[in-house]
């Protein structure tokens, strides 16, 4: 397997050469299998994204820079931010921590944690907000206790980072779980061998050889730590200027038929999802490439 | 540095790796664990390395007992089948990490590192390559990077796992007579796992012979060849024939032929299979006396420099037998033709338990 993966990426162009020339279809159906193709990119993709600009600046850049710089603006996307801040070096943390120890060791209970790891992605984000509401809230298990002390945490930032931090758990932990389990643990012995410690071990093999895998994570962590509603939805209580991230700022805008300023600050969403996507490719690029050059 | 295994025992699940193995490695010799896969012989080579624990016994180093000492202060260097170069870090790199991971109080600077390290890759004949990284590398030069890593700690102990097993069979050859040389050169107790019979035969000093968990033979490449101790060590050195039958008042009647008895035949009378190298089996078209055994040519065939002969003796049961070139270009030998077989060295077990 191995020297067959070498000499794939020896000679790339030797499989899809082969491919083409047997697996060549006619040109009137290749056409119109990429002219299709591209219908549906420009209907559901492209149309959508020229809209939203379009609607954005349909007013001029003045409008469009007043939307943005509008107080209530500036304090959701603060808060976006700080959610991110908090949420993805949290996950950063928890993910290394949790494929370290499913991908290197065996223990009991291990196929349950890793199926523990993927439940934010099989649940709705609204049931992930209601679970803290349930926990935290003013009639939840926690609610009178908080009360008590006086910690808020529903309707409140903490609500909003913890569910975030649920819903974007899973994101480092499965990039990471399949690349480590790949590599197994040979690397590691052998260092052990010559005299490494765990954390020089770790700092020195282990993380070099997952650090593609890792950006590509966190790229993803934080897009969607930036980019959720449903479970943000249901614990921030829609506060303006105080607990209002930015996907809920753009869901007032619209509501109050403020489009220009709804569109304004949905382009900040799109812009950052444009970048994830480039930083998304380039990762996966290197990523790839890495894999290949594996010994 | 003299490695002492002592009743080690070693189960995964319920499956016993190890049962009850001792085992003592001189210092400064070069030994190879040799068993079929499943035998033990990596987690025998793991345990010693401290990479695995033991569920009983215990190892001993220079006399002293390892088990308080994990793999990071036994002070072995461990060559793993598949390498495990660090892959992101180059040749130079690799061979360097065990000195510079060292606590800063027995570093050596920086300098002395980059010299250490030359000197090693200039024994395994890379100082050219020092900048590529292991994608970059074959096989062999992959190997003998990993053997120069281990070797740059000054290990006590070298210990190899199966280490030419992954190349093809040239660079194989070469690899392990390199490291007969070197080990000739170095003089650091080493022990090698491999599979491969004739791999043990040529690189060893001594040959541990392993079969399901249990060490069933040790000695010198020529003891465990020409003495072995039972039919699975017969078998698992070298191709054998097979001749199933009794043993009667010391005399052996297998499968209607009568065998010569050079070597007293241990275990009284009863079933008894009679095993003889291929090697051992001379062919010849006139009879020489009562040790004949009549058979017809099945098929001959050229094997590089040896020629394989089937036969089908009086008694019904097949015989390979290897000649040189020479011998066989003079009998000439055609198929159906009836010929005379001669065994030597003939050995008979009379308990067969093993196979």
């Amino acid at each position: 397997m191995r020297s067959n993966d070498m000499n794939r990426s020896r000679y790339p162009g030797a499989f899809s050469v082969q491919k083409a020339g047997a697996l060549a279809e006619p040109l009137a159906v290749r056409l119109l299998l990429v002219g299709c193709t591209l219908f549906f990119l420009s209907l559901f993709l492209l149309m959508p994204l020229g809209a939203l600009f379009s609607e954005a600046l349909s007013k001029g850049w003045q409008e469009y820079r007043a939307a943005l710089i509008e107080p209530d603006a500036l304090s959701a996307m603060r808060l976006t931010l700080v959610t991110a801040v908090f949420c993805v070096p949290f996950n950063l943390f928890f993910g290394i921590v949790a494929s370290w120890c499913t991908a290197k060791f065996t223990f009991p209970g291990k196929s349950l944690l890793v199926t523990l790891i993927d439940l934010p992605f099989s649940v709705s984000p609204v049931v992930s907000g209601l679970v803290y509401v349930l926990v935290f809230g003013l009639q939840g298990w926690l609610g009178p206790w908080l009360q008590a002390h006086d910690i808020k945490i529903i309707f409140a930032v903490p609500g909003i980072v913890l569910a975030t931090v649920f819903v974007t758990f899973p994101f480092v932990a499965r990039e990471l779980i399949p690349l480590m389990e790949a590599q197994g643990r040979e690397e590691e012995e052998a260092a052990l061998t010559l005299g490494a410690g765990g954390l020089q071990t770790f700092f020195r093999v282990t993380l070099p050889n997952v650090k593609w895998g890792l950006l590509y994570g966190v790229i993803l962590c934080n897009a969607r730590a930036m980019g959720e509603f449903g479970a943000v939805s249901v614990v921030s209580g829609h506060v303006r200027g105080a607990t209002n991230t930015v996907p809920l700022q753009v869901e007032i805008l619209y509501n109050e038929y403020n489009f220009v300023a709804a569109f304004a600050v949905a382009s900040l969403l799109a812009l950052l999802a444009l970048v994830s996507l480039a930083l998304k490719t380039f990762t996966e690029w290197k990523l790839r490439q890495f894999q290949k050059g594996g010994a | 540095m003299s490695i002492e295994i002592e009743n080690v025992s070693k189960r995964f699940g319920a499956f016993a790796a190890l049962e009850d193995v001792s085992l003592s490695v001189p210092s400064g010799e070069l030994v190879a664990l040799l068993g079929p896969s499943g035998s033990g012989k990596t987690t025998l080579l793991r345990i010693i390395a401290g990479l695995e624990s033991v569920d009983d016994g215990r190892v001993l180093l220079n006399g002293e007992d390892a088990s308080p000492h994990d793999a990071r202060q036994r002070k072995v260097g461990f060559v793993f089948q598949h390498y495990a170069l660090f892959r992101h870090m180059n040749v130079f790199d690799n061979v360097a990490f065990g000195l510079s991971v060292k606590p800063k109080k027995t570093r050596p600077d920086k300098e002395a590192i980059r010299s250490k390290v030359f000197e090693l890759l200039k024994l395994i004949q890379m100082e050219h390559l020092w900048d590529r990284y292991p994608s970059q590398l074959s096989g062999g030069q992959r190997q003998r990077v990993a053997l120069a890593r281990a070797l740059a700690v000054e290990p006590r102990v070298l210990l190899l796992d199966e280490p030419f097993g992954a190349l093809d069979a040239k660079v194989r050859q070469e690899l392990r007579r390199w490291l007969r040389q070197l080990h000739d050169e170095i003089h650091v107790t080493s022990v090698f796992v491999t599979h491969d019979q004739e791999e043990a035969l040529e690189v060893a000093d001594r040959i541990v012979v392993m079969n399901r968990g249990k060490v069933v033979q040790e000695g010198t490449p020529s003891e465990v060849y020409d003495h072995p101790a039972n039919p699975f060590v017969f078998d698992f050195l070298g191709k054998v024939n097979l001749f199933h039958g009794r043993i009667d008042n010391g005399v052996a009647q297998l499968g209607g032929v009568r065998l010569p008895t050079s070597v007293p035949i241990s275990g009284g009378d009863g079933p008894a299979i009679g095993y003889v190298r291929t090697h051992d089996i001379e062919i010849s078209r006139h009879g020489n006396g009562i040790e004949d055994i009549t058979a017809q040519v099945r098929g001959v065939l050229r094997v590089g420099p040896l020629v394989r002969v089937d036969l089908l003796h009086a008694g019904g049961e097949q015989l390979e037998v290897d000649l040189s070139r020479d011998v066989a270009e003079v009998l000439a030998l055609q198929v159906g033709e009836q010929v005379f077989a001669s065994p030597r060295n003939v050995r008979f077990f009379v308990n067969d338990y093993q196979i």
